[in-house]
């Protein structure tokens, strides 16, 4: 008996297409590749913009879909001849859902060296808490 | 039926595979493959311009030279991550990256100039003063020569 499954080449392929899915991570942009990074307090995404400024960004929370947009311009200036290029130019937009125990209000980006960190805290009852315990009596 | 029958298809050595593949691809970011990031190449009168896109590089890690013509920029990039999160996702790329660019002979070696901004480092570097060229002027015949 022999048998073959098709599409099933690579599983961990699989496992990792499906939860990019879930987390609705679209995985072919060629600008603004991202990373996140998840602890007890909540996630960090990380975006690779290089020189873009804030102005040219924008972050967008809506119904628990975060939205990063914008648009990198080619600009050459006064004189000047671009002979090659291979860095991108042009819109740009990344999607993620964020989880329903992530806060959207607490949302906070920072642009630093070509990188937007976006800090998304965890809501806040369900944030770690320490529990003091006391002696009896 | 023969119970000797070898199956075609094995979960185990797919599952195999698939492990192989996943540890090289870490292996692979952990800097064993060269990163070369993106870059650009204007060209002034006198001089070039080349920008490179480093996103979160700091000045440190990077490395420029310019020998017989050829730009070379190399470095490294490291995430700045604290210890107790787990990446879910991870699209950047991290580790040691080069770039070579052949700028021709005719660019002054000595006149390199590089700022590094907003995850873009931009290279200036002048052309040698006797390739640029030059107006000529040209006088009439029989008409002195000035100067």
């Amino acid at each position: 008996m022999s048998y073959t499954v098709r599409g099933f080449r690579d599983p961990f392929a699989a496992a990792r297409t499906e939860f990019e899915r879930n987390l609705g991570v679209q995985t072919d942009s060629r600008f603004a590749q991202l990373t996140v990074a998840q602890d007890a307090g909540g996630i960090v995404v990380r975006l690779d913009v290089p020189g873009m400024s804030s102005e040219d960004i924008s972050v967008v929370v809506e119904d628990g879909v975060l939205e990063i947009s914008g648009e990198r311009k080619c600009v050459v200036p006064e004189g000047g001849q671009q002979i090659f290029s291979n860095r991108h130019t042009g819109q740009f937009r990344r999607v993620l859902n964020l989880h329903e125990s992530l806060d959207p209000d607490s949302i906070d980006a920072v642009l630093a060296d070509g990188v937007l960190a976006l800090r998304v805290a965890r809501r806040p009852e369900l944030q770690p808490r320490k529990i003091s315990v006391k002696p009896a009596g | 039926m023969s119970t000797h029958t070898k199956p075609r298809f094995s979960l185990f050595d797919e599952l195999d595979r698939g492990l192989n593949h996943l540890v090289n691809e870490v292996l692979q970011q952990d800097g064993r493959r060269t990163l070369s990031p993106p870059l650009s190449v204007v060209e002034f009168e006198d001089r070039y311009v080349v920008s490179c896109d480093l996103p979160g590089v700091v000045l440190e890690d990077i490395e420029l030279s310019l020998e017989e013509g050829v730009l070379l920029i190399r470095g490294s990039r490291s995430e700045v991550s604290s210890e107790d999160a787990k990446v879910t996702v991870n699209e950047r790329r991290f580790g040691s990256f080069e770039r070579r660019l052949q700028l021709g002979r005719d660019v002054d070696a000595e006149s390199v100039s590089a700022e590094l901004g907003d995850g873009v480092l931009s290279v200036t570097i002048r052309k040698q003063q006797q390739v640029r060229p030059q107006k000529i002027s040209i006088r009439k015949a029989g008409d002195p020569e000035q100067g």
